[in-house]
C-alpha cells in the first residue's frame, strides 16, 4: 500500500518537474554580437568553387511553387553561388523571429514584411542592401517610389522590395447582378449600402444566398491603408521617419468614424467578422464565405490572387471581380502604402555571402524575373521595367483586375504619410489593434472610441517599453 | 572483501552510465533553463541577441503579476483547467467502467477510445477546427452558425479549447482507469454481488474507494498537465484571434514571451508564477484529496 503511495507520488513529482520544461523554453533565446559587414560584390568574380548560402522565404500555396521554380533556375543558371531554398512555413512573424533566435546566422538572404523594416535596424543583425546597390552600381530608379521610401531608415536603403501587395475589394460578379449592383463599391457607406443590397436579394432566393452580407476579415493593416489613404499619420514622429516613433497616432476622431461604420454593418447583419489568425485553411474563411455563397464580397491581399484563380475553376457559383479597396471619404487622395515583403541580407555574412547572396537578389529582381513572379502569384510588379515586360502587359489585358492594386500603389505619391509606419515593434502593435478590432466586430455593445483608445493605450505601453530596452 | 568492493564499484559505473543519458537531457533542457529563469526574471531582457540587458531587481515580476493580462490568463488557465481535469476523471472513469465487460469486441472499443490519449494536439486541433469551421465546417451544416462563429465567439472559445483538451484527456484517463480496474480483486467484487449489491452500489461503494489511488493520480497528473496547456489555443486562435484574450492561458503567455515576440525577462517572471501556482495546487491536492485515497489494495 505504501508502495502505490509514492508510485503516486513519484509520478505525480515527475509531471510536474516534466512541466518545468515549459520553462525552460525562456532560456533557449540565446545572445550573441552581431558585426557589420561590407558588400563587395565582385569578389564573386575570384570564387573557384561554389558559395553555398542560405535563403529563408515564407511563401504559401501556387506562392510557393513558383519561388521553388525560381531558386532553381537560378542555381542552374550559373555555377558560382548555390542558394538553399528554406520554406519557413509560419509566415513572417516567425520567419523573423526564428532569424534574430538564430543571432542572425541561420539564413544569408531572407525574406521579410515590408513593415518590419525598423526592427531590421534596431537588431543590428541585417546589413542594409544600400552597400551592395553601391557596390553593384544597381539603379532603383525604376523601383515604384513608395516601395524604395518605405524601405529607406536611417538614410539607408535597408532592404531590396521584392512583392508589393495591397488589399482590395473581392466580390462576387453574379452575386451584385442578382442584387442589382451595377458597379462596385468606391466608399465604405457605399459598400455598406451593398452589403445590405446583397443580404435582402439573398434573403429572397432558394435556398438562401448571402446571408453574411460582407465577410468582414478583421485585419489591424487595413487601419494602416485607410489611415494612409488620408495621408493621416499611424505613429508620431511622421509614422517613425523623422525620429524614433514613440506613441501611436491612430486615436483619432477618422478612424473612430471608420470603425463605428464597420460595426455598424456587422449590428446590421450585413456583415460578419471573421479574425485574421486561425489554422491552416481557416485563415481564407472570408474567401470561402464567398464560394459557399455566404457572402458576396470582402477585403483581402492582393497576393492572393493568383491562389484564389486556381481554385476559381472549382466554383462556378463565382465569377471574380476585383475592385479598388474602398475609401473612407470620397475625397481620400493618399493612395495605399505597399504590403508585401523584401529581401535582406544577414550582417553575419562574410564579404564573399554577401557578394553571392546579392547575386542572387540581383536575379530574382531582374525585370523578367519579376515580371515572371508577379504573373504567377498576383503580386504588384515593384519596377516601371516588370510592368513593362510582355507576361505583365498580355496579363492585365486579359485580365484588368491585376492592375487595381498596382494601380493603387501608385496613387498619391510617397511621402511619410503614405508609405506606412517605422515601427521597430511593428508586429506586437500589430495584434494590439488586432484584438480591439475584434473585440468591437465581435461584440457589437462595445464602444469604437473605447477600442481604439484601449489599443492605443496597450500599443503605447508597447512602444515604450521597446523602446527602453534598446 | 576487495573482490566484493570491486564489484560494487563496477555495478554503479554501470548504473551510473546507464543514467548518464538521461541525465544529460535532464540537466540540459529541464534544469539548467529552469534554474537559468531565477536570473532571468531580474533583467529587462533585449529584443535582440546581443543588445545589453538591464537590471530590474523584483520590479519586473511584480509589474507581471499585476498586469491586466497576466490576471486573464491566469483566469484563462483556472477556467479551462476546471472545465477539462473534472470531466475529464469522471468520463474516463466511467468509459473504463463500461469497457471493463467481458463481451465481444471489447477490444477495439478499448482501443478507440485509447487512441486519442495519442493524438497529438495538432491532429486533434485540425479536427475539431475543421468541425467548427465557420463556412464548411459540420457546426453551420447542422445549421449551427453563430455570429461571431464558436472559435472567434469571446464566450464560447474557451468552451470549444476545453472540449478538445478533454477530448485527449479522456483517453489518458480511460487508459490509467482501465489498468486500476485490472488490478482490482475480483473476490471482493463478487463477494459484493453475492450479498445482493447492485451495480450502482457495488460502484460508488466498492469499485470508487478501492481505484481511489488511480483516480487521485488521474486528478493530479490532470490538473497539472491542464494548465502547461497552449497547443490548441495557438493552432486555433493565435494572437491575432477574435478570442485570443479568453484563450489566452499562462502556458501561452510564455510561449509568446519566449518565442513570438521574445521578452524573455517577462517569459521568465510568467514562468516562475506558473510554476509555484502549480506546484501550490499539487501541494493542496496532497494535503486535502489524499486523506480520502484508500491505499488498502
Amino acid at each position: 500500500m505504501s508502495k502505490n503511495k509514492s508510485i503516486t507520488t513519484f509520478a505525480s513529482l515527475a509531471v510536474l518537474a516534466s512541466s518545468i520544461g515549459v520553462v525552460s523554453s525562456v532560456s533557449s533565446v540565446a545572445a550573441s554580437g552581431a558585426t557589420a559587414s561590407n558588400c563587395t560584390t565582385s569578389a564573386l568574380s575570384k570564387v573557384t568553387s561554389p558559395v553555398h548560402i542560405t535563403y529563408w522565404e515564407s511563401t504559401a500555396g501556387d506562392n510557393l511553387k513558383a519561388m521553388k521554380a525560381l531558386v532553381a533556375a537560378y542555381n542552374s543558371s550559373q555555377h558560382k553561388v548555390v542558394v538553399t531554398d528554406v520554406n519557413q512555413t509560419g509566415g513572417y512573424t516567425d520567419t523573423w523571429n526564428a532569424y534574430t533566435l538564430s543571432g542572425g546566422n541561420g539564413a544569408n538572404v531572407f525574406m521579410d514584411d515590408m513593415n518590419n523594416t525598423q526592427a531590421h535596424v534596431d537588431s543590428r543583425l541585417t546589413t542594409p542592401v544600400a552597400d551592395c546597390v553601391a557596390a553593384a552600381k544597381f539603379s532603383t530608379k525604376t523601383y515604384l517610389p513608395k516601395t524604395i521610401s518605405q524601405q529607406t531608415l536611417s538614410g539607408n536603403l535597408q532592404a531590396l522590395p521584392y512583392s508589393a501587395s495591397v488589399p482590395v475589394l473581392y466580390y462576387n460578379q453574379q452575386a451584385f447582378t442578382a442584387a442589382g449592383i451595377k458597379t462596385p463599391p468606391a466608399t465604405i457607406d457605399q459598400m455598406t449600402a451593398d452589403a445590405h443590397l446583397l443580404t435582402v436579394a439573398g434573403s429572397k432566393m432558394s435556398p438562401v444566398k448571402y446571408s453574411d452580407g460582407m465577410s468582414l476579415k478583421n485585419d489591424p493593416w487595413w487601419l494602416e491603408l485607410w489611415s494612409a489613404m488620408g495621408k493621416a499619420y499611424y505613429v508620431d514622429h511622421q509614422n517613425g521617419r523623422a525620429g524614433r516613433a514613440t506613441s501611436v497616432s491612430f486615436n483619432n476622431a477618422r478612424n473612430i468614424s471608420l470603425l463605428t461604420k464597420l460595426q455598424n454593418m456587422v449590428k446590421s447583419s450585413d456583415a460578419k467578422s471573421y479574425s485574421r489568425d486561425g489554422a491552416g485553411l481557416a485563415a481564407y474563411n472570408n474567401l470561402f464565405a464567398i464560394s459557399s455563397d455566404k457572402s458576396g464580397m470582402t477585403i483581402d491581399t492582393s497576393a492572393a490572387i493568383g491562389t484564389i484563380q486556381s481554385y476559381l475553376p472549382l466554383f462556378k457559383n463565382v465569377t471574380l471581380g476585383i475592385a479598388p479597396l474602398p475609401k473612407l471619404s470620397a475625397s481620400d487622395n493618399g493612395g495605399l502604402q505597399p504590403g508585401g515583403n523584401a529581401l535582406s541580407l544577414s550582417s553575419k555574412n562574410s564579404a564573399l555571402e554577401n557578394a553571392a547572396a546579392w547575386n542572387f537578389i540581383s536575379y530574382l529582381e531582374s525585370a523578367t524575373n519579376l515580371a515572371s513572379w508577379d504573373a504567377s502569384t498576383g503580386y504588384v510588379p515593384i519596377t516601371t521595367d516588370a510592368a513593362k515586360a510582355k507576361v505583365i502587359a498580355t496579363l492585365w489585358k486579359k485580365k484588368p483586375y491585376y492592375k487595381v492594386a498596382y494601380d493603387q500603389i501608385n496613387t498619391g505619391g510617397a511621402s511619410n504619410a503614405t508609405v506606412g509606419p517605422a515601427l521597430g515593434d511593428y508586429y506586437q502593435v500589430n495584434t494590439d489593434v488586432a484584438n480591439s478590432l475584434n473585440s468591437l466586430l465581435t461584440n457589437t455593445s462595445v464602444d469604437p472610441a473605447t477600442a481604439i483608445s484601449q489599443a492605443a493605450s496597450t500599443a503605447n505601453g508597447h512602444i515604450s517599453s521597446y523602446n527602453s530596452s534598446l | 572483501m576487495s573482490t566484493r568492493r570491486s564489484t560494487r564499484v563496477r555495478e554503479a559505473a554501470l548504473g551510473y552510465a546507464l543514467i548518464l543519458p538521461a541525465l544529460m537531457l535532464v540537466t540540459v533542457f529541464i534544469l539548467y533553463p529552469f534554474f537559468r529563469n531565477f536570473s532571468l526574471f531580474l533583467y529587462h531582457a533585449p529584443p535582440y541577441p546581443g543588445l545589453p540587458s538591464k537590471w530590474a531587481g523584483l520590479s519586473q515580476m511584480w509589474q507581471t503579476v499585476s498586469s491586466t493580462s497576466f490576471l486573464q490568463g491566469l483566469e484563462a488557465t483556472l477556467i479551462y483547467t476546471v472545465l477539462v481535469v473534472p470531466i475529464g476523471v469522471f468520463l474516463g472513469l466511467v468509459f473504463a467502467v463500461a469497457a471493463h465487460q467481458k463481451l465481444k469486441g471489447m477490444a477495439i472499443y478499448r482501443t478507440v477510445f485509447a487512441t486519442t490519449a495519442v493524438s497529438s494536439v495538432a491532429v486533434a486541433a485540425v479536427v475539431f477546427g475543421t468541425f467548427m469551421n465557420p463556412v464548411f465546417g459540420l457546426l453551420p451544416w447542422l445549421g449551427i452558425d453563430p455570429n461571431p462563429s464558436v472559435l472567434q465567439n469571446p464566450t464560447w472559445a474557451m468552451f470549444a479549447m476545453a472540449v478538445i483538451g478533454l477530448w485527449q484527456f479522456v483517453g489518458l484517463s480511460f487508459i490509467l482507469f482501465s489498468a486500476g480496474l485490472q488490478s482490482l480483486p475480483e473476490e471482493v467484487l463478487e463477494a459484493a454481488k453475492i450479498d445482493g449489491a447492485g451495480a450502482v452500489r457495488s460502484f460508488f461503494q466498492i469499485t470508487v474507494p478501492l481505484l481511489s489511488p488511480t483516480i487521485f493520480y488521474v486528478f493530479t497528473v490532470g490538473t497539472i498537465a491542464a494548465m502547461f496547456t497552449f497547443g490548441q489555443m495557438d493552432l486555433l486562435v493565435g494572437p491575432g484571434g477574435a478570442s485570443f484574450v479568453r484563450v489566452n492561458t499562462l502556458a501561452y503567455q510564455i510561449y509568446q514571451y519566449a518565442v513570438t515576440t521574445p521578452n524573455p525577462g517577462v517569459a521568465a517572471c510568467i514562468s516562475i508564477a506558473l510554476f509555484v501556482l502549480t506546484a501550490t495546487i499539487t501541494f493542496l491536492n496532497f494535503r486535502f484529496l489524499e486523506r480520502r485515497v484508500n491505499y488498502a489494495t
